[in-house]
């Protein structure tokens, strides 16, 4: 999407995953990336030697909009064009997306919460569930 | 001079002096513009952001004048994308960060929340 104003109407500015002290500074169009909470996925997993484990990793993908306060356009809609630029890009290729180049059993998104101006800052919370299954003595053994 | 008067050239004279409570920092207009200007700094460690309660992020506010030629004026001012070059930590180089918030402001101060 950076950079890719054609395909995707909404020209995103970064993309960045924060460290400790989050290291960046809030700009428009910009996208910042965290893991949330992994949840165990007992029907998805299988017994064996060893087992292997079925973990829904949750993506916190939040989507960050400063544009300018003489900027006549409604933050609800650029909000709108953001969140599915967004979602239409993760999807690319519709045919395999879920799979993250095979990594994944699926993918799915949760609730997306919009946040709002407290700090000046307008943007959305779109969350990303990717389940994948690995060794449940090494999670670096793709099962 | 009245001392509203006196008050808005203190906010100058006084606080925007580098000799006495301000240092030198850079304030960028949206529209790329930029210029040299003297404030007062303060420097807070981790904020918790409000649309992120995974994050903390260093707090900055900077006290200037409400000038558009020693300071910012407060009818320039653009929340949406203008942003000051200043230290994170003294002694360490200067970075951009962008002001999120216009805390208050009268005819001699502004004070900028930036993040």
């Amino acid at each position: 999407m950076v950079g890719d104003s054609t395909t995707y109407p909404t020209d995103v500015q970064e993309v960045k995953r924060p460290t400790r002290f989050a290291n960046y500074t809030p700009i428009d169009r910009q996208i910042i990336i965290t893991q949330g909470v992994q949840n165990e996925v007992p029907e998805l997993s299988c017994p064996g030697n060893p087992p292997a484990v079925a973990l829904a990793q949750q993506f916190n993908i939040r989507l960050v909009l400063m544009p300018s306060e003489r900027s006549q356009d409604a933050i609800d809609t650029l909000l709108n064009q953001f969140g599915s630029d967004v979602r239409k890009c993760i999807c690319t290729p519709a045919s395999s997306w879920h799979t993250f180049d095979g990594n994944a059993l699926f993918a799915t998104f949760g609730t997306k919460i919009n946040f709002t101006s407290d700090g000046g800052i307008d943007g959305a919370n779109m969350q990303l569930i990717v389940t994948y299954r690995v060794d449940e003595d090494d999670p670096t053994v793709r099962r | 001079m009245t001392l509203h008067d006196t008050i808005i050239e203190d906010a100058k004279k006084v606080f925007a002096n580098p000799q006495d409570f301000a240092e030198p920092i850079v304030y960028y207009k949206r529209n790329g513009r930029s210029r040299k200007i003297n404030a007062v700094v303060e420097r807070e460690d981790s904020l918790q952001l409000p649309e992120a309660s995974d994050l903390v992020t260093p707090l900055f506010r900077v006290r200037a004048p409400n000038d558009e030629a020693e300071g910012i004026a407060s009818d320039e001012l653009d929340l949406g994308g203008d942003q000051i070059g200043l230290s994170p930590r003294v002694g360490e180089p200067a970075e951009r960060r962008s002001i999120v918030r216009l805390v208050e402001h009268d005819e001699g101060m502004l004070v900028l929340e930036c993040r």
